[in-house]
């Protein structure tokens, strides 16, 4: 049977192709797949390398806050607020460069500003904990942007890419091939997997995420380990604000605007529940480049980028709705034996 | 897992099997691209209408591209998805007046034509500029003092705040109104930005009307802010007046000399994207010397090549042209 974290447990290790199509990664690996293959016969050009991890570079800002959305979900929570964070930790990396001159001290601002963002709404959640996580990151998120505006006012900071190594950060590849940003993400992703589920901590998050108040009798702390995550998740957006800016070289007070909610469904594309204690990480990941290559490929036939926005939010709540079905296919096959 | 892995490399096999089978699927006619500044502003809108004529005319393919809003960002993106089409030539309204260039440069790098039109950036090969910048800024300074009667304060409502086109104005009349005695009774109060979206435009246009009681003339070197600004003043029904850019077809009923605007400038959008079309034919054909030089564009047209800012060449379509309540009428029905 699957538990609530998405497992199966299993004491004859049976082949049960119908078992194992009812497994979300199954169903996501399908849609992956399928997108690719419609991606392929849409468009000739797009099985060419090299522009391939271009494009694939292009949501690695999104993907790296997708990571740890997962573990925000995961603990029944979630955060609003990070588009918000990268919006302002990439102003102050623009400021403190430009008053410093110094592109070191500029990335240490950023990500000491995005950390400490990230450990404000921990903080809040956690001293306050009968507060929505909704509505809190809701508010910092309006709060964090709003200090940006304020700093920028309507006008913009740059520069950054006269700093030549700088802008390597997001435009180098490996082999000339496969950009950084995809590597940094691929070990981060690997690293936060194994977090997720090989560790103590990890498996304390669940038993957060199942039931909150249970994990606490059963002496996990969750307050901590809640205050963790958020702070964490501040930091990764530091990381993607400086990827931003190496990618960009300028910040105005719009950058980063809806990250939020696509680092979100793209968790939830995943498989992660946003009712928490449920999900794991290849999920997420296979789903960051569904959504990715998905709107990679409704480009390459020049859709209109408010056409690939529906597409994209018709198939998340196609997806969503799978469970239900799925149940439901489940009971009959009960009934059958 | 196992499982899983296997259903995969089955699926991937599969898919190569597909992809194998689609190799011959390459198209053999040639495409040009334009990328404008956002999906929704009506003087793009007749840029890409002469884009397209003009690439008709040429015999290629025309290929229309936007980001959802006025983003460098987006303009990356969609840089890349012509890259990986293989079009051969792209013309950008750039959003941004550096962040593009290492995009342009991998593009250049796969053999694509690319030049900048209306707003320029770093790495362009070339910049078709709608009208010189001097120009341009002398017409907005002359426009502002003549309304303002010579002396008062004034303000400009320009577009985002790293358009480059709307930059280079602005930065230009400063250096004119500094360099000439005659404006020294102007006060330029303050610069805001309206991102070339209606609604902003119209908030900074009534904050400005607020802020500066004593305000003569709003400047907008942007038909997306001229328009906005001049409901804004007329609904306000103050006796500010507006300077600036705009679409006469947009502004018909806000140009002549009793009414917000009494004259305003512009230059034809249409011949603006045209000329960005025959400018890759002529760039891909190898017909354009170094600067100084000349040369016969397909539409019959002689341009000089000069020293670009931040492109590396530039040439000029024309001189820009005053929109007045005599001929307003007349221009609305063309663009």
């Amino acid at each position: 049977m699957a538990t609530k974290s998405g497992r199966v447990i299993s004491h004859k290790s049976e082949f049960s192709l119908a078992k194992l199509f009812l497994r979300w990664e199954a169903l996501l690996i399908l849609i992956f797949l399928a997108v690719n293959v419609m991606n392929i016969c849409l468009s000739p050009y797009y099985l060419n390398a090299y522009n391939l991890f271009t494009n694939i570079n292009n949501f690695m800002n999104t993907a790296i806050i997708a990571l740890p959305m997962a573990f925000i979900l995961l603990l029944g929570d979630i955060d609003l607020s990070v588009g918000g964070n990268v919006c302002l930790s990439a102003t102050m990396l623009g400021i403190v460069y430009n008053a410093t001159d110094n592109i070191w001290l500029g990335i240490a601002a950023c990500l000491a500003t995005a950390t400490l963002c990230g450990l404000l709404n921990g903080v809040i959640l956690t001293k306050f904990s009968e507060l929505a996580p909704m509505i809190v990151t809701l508010a910092t998120n309006i709060i964090y942007r709003g200090l940006s505006e304020r700093i920028l006012g309507n006008g913009s900071t740059g520069g950054m890419l006269n700093v030549s190594w700088f802008s390597k950060i997001f435009y180098g590849r490996l082999f000339n091939l496969i950009p950084y940003p995809l590597i940094v993400f691929a070990v981060l992703a690997v690293v936060f997997g194994l977090v997720m589920h090989k560790t103590a901590f990890g498996r304390r998050m669940f038993a957060i995420g199942s039931n909150k108040k249970a994990a606490a009798y059963a002496g996990v702390k969750v307050d901590k380990i809640r205050l963790l995550v958020f702070t964490l998740t501040g930091f990764m957006c530091g990381l993607s604000a400086v990827i931003y800016c190496s990618k960009l070289g300028s910040v105005k007070s719009d950058v980063a605007d809806g990250f939020d909610l696509e680092a979100i469904s793209m968790c939830v594309l995943g498989g992660i529940s946003t009712a928490g204690g449920k999900g794991t990480m290849v999920g997420a990941v296979i789903a960051v480049f569904t959504v990715g290559l998905l709107r990679y490929g409704l480009g390459l036939i020049n859709l209109e980028g408010q056409t690939i926005r529906i597409i994209i939010g018709a198939l998340l709540i196609c997806v969503v709705m799978f469970p239900t079905i799925r149940d439901a296919v489940k009971k009959l096959f009960a009934k059958k034996k | 897992m196992k499982k899983l892995i296997a259903i995969l490399l089955v699926a991937l096999m599969a898919m190569s099997l597909v992809a194998c089978g689609n190799n011959g699927g390459e198209a053999g006619e040639a495409t040009y691209a334009i990328v404008c500044k956002d999906a929704s502003n009506p003087y793009m809108l007749r840029m890409i209408s002469g884009f397209e004529a003009a690439c008709e005319a040429l015999g290629v393919k025309s290929v229309t591209k936007s980001p959802e809003s006025a983003t460098v960002d987006g303009q990356i993106t969609i840089v890349n998805e012509l890259v990986a089409q293989g079009v051969k030539g792209i013309a950008i309204a750039a959003n941004d007046a550096a962040a593009l260039e290492a995009t342009i440069q991998a593009a250049t790098a796969q053999g694509i034509v690319v030049v900048t039109l209306d707003s320029d950036t770093k790495g362009s090969q070339m910049f078709v500029n709608q009208a010189g910048v001097e120009q341009v800024a002398q017409v907005l300074v002359d426009s502002v003092y003549d309304m303002a009667g010579g002396e008062g304060e004034f303000a400009i409502l320009s577009a985002s705040s790293t358009a480059t086109n709307q930059n280079a104005w602005i930065a230009a009349m400063e250096e004119i109104i500094a360099a000439d005695e005659k404006y020294a009774n102007l006060t330029w109060v303050e610069t805001v930005y309206g991102d070339d979206e209606p609604q902003k435009s119209t908030d900074e246009a009534q904050s400005l009307m607020t802020k500066y009681p004593n305000l003569k003339v709003i400047c907008c070197p942007t038909t997306v802010g001229v328009l906005a600004c001049a409901q804004a003043v007329q609904n306000a029904g103050s006796s500010i007046k507006v300077a600036g850019l705009g679409l006469p077809s947009e502004m018909k009923d806000y140009v002549g000399d009793d009414k917000v605007c009494p004259y305003m400038y512009l230059w034809n959008p249409i011949d603006v994207g045209n000329c960005a079309a025959y400018m890759i034919d002529a760039l891909a054909e190898g017909k354009v010397g170094e600067i100084g030089t000349s040369f016969e564009a397909k539409n019959g047209t002689s341009y000089e090549v000069m020293a670009g800012d931040p492109a590396a060449k530039q040439i000029i379509v024309g001189p820009p042209f005053a929109f007045t309540g005599e001929n307003i009428a007349e221009w609305a029905e063309v663009y």
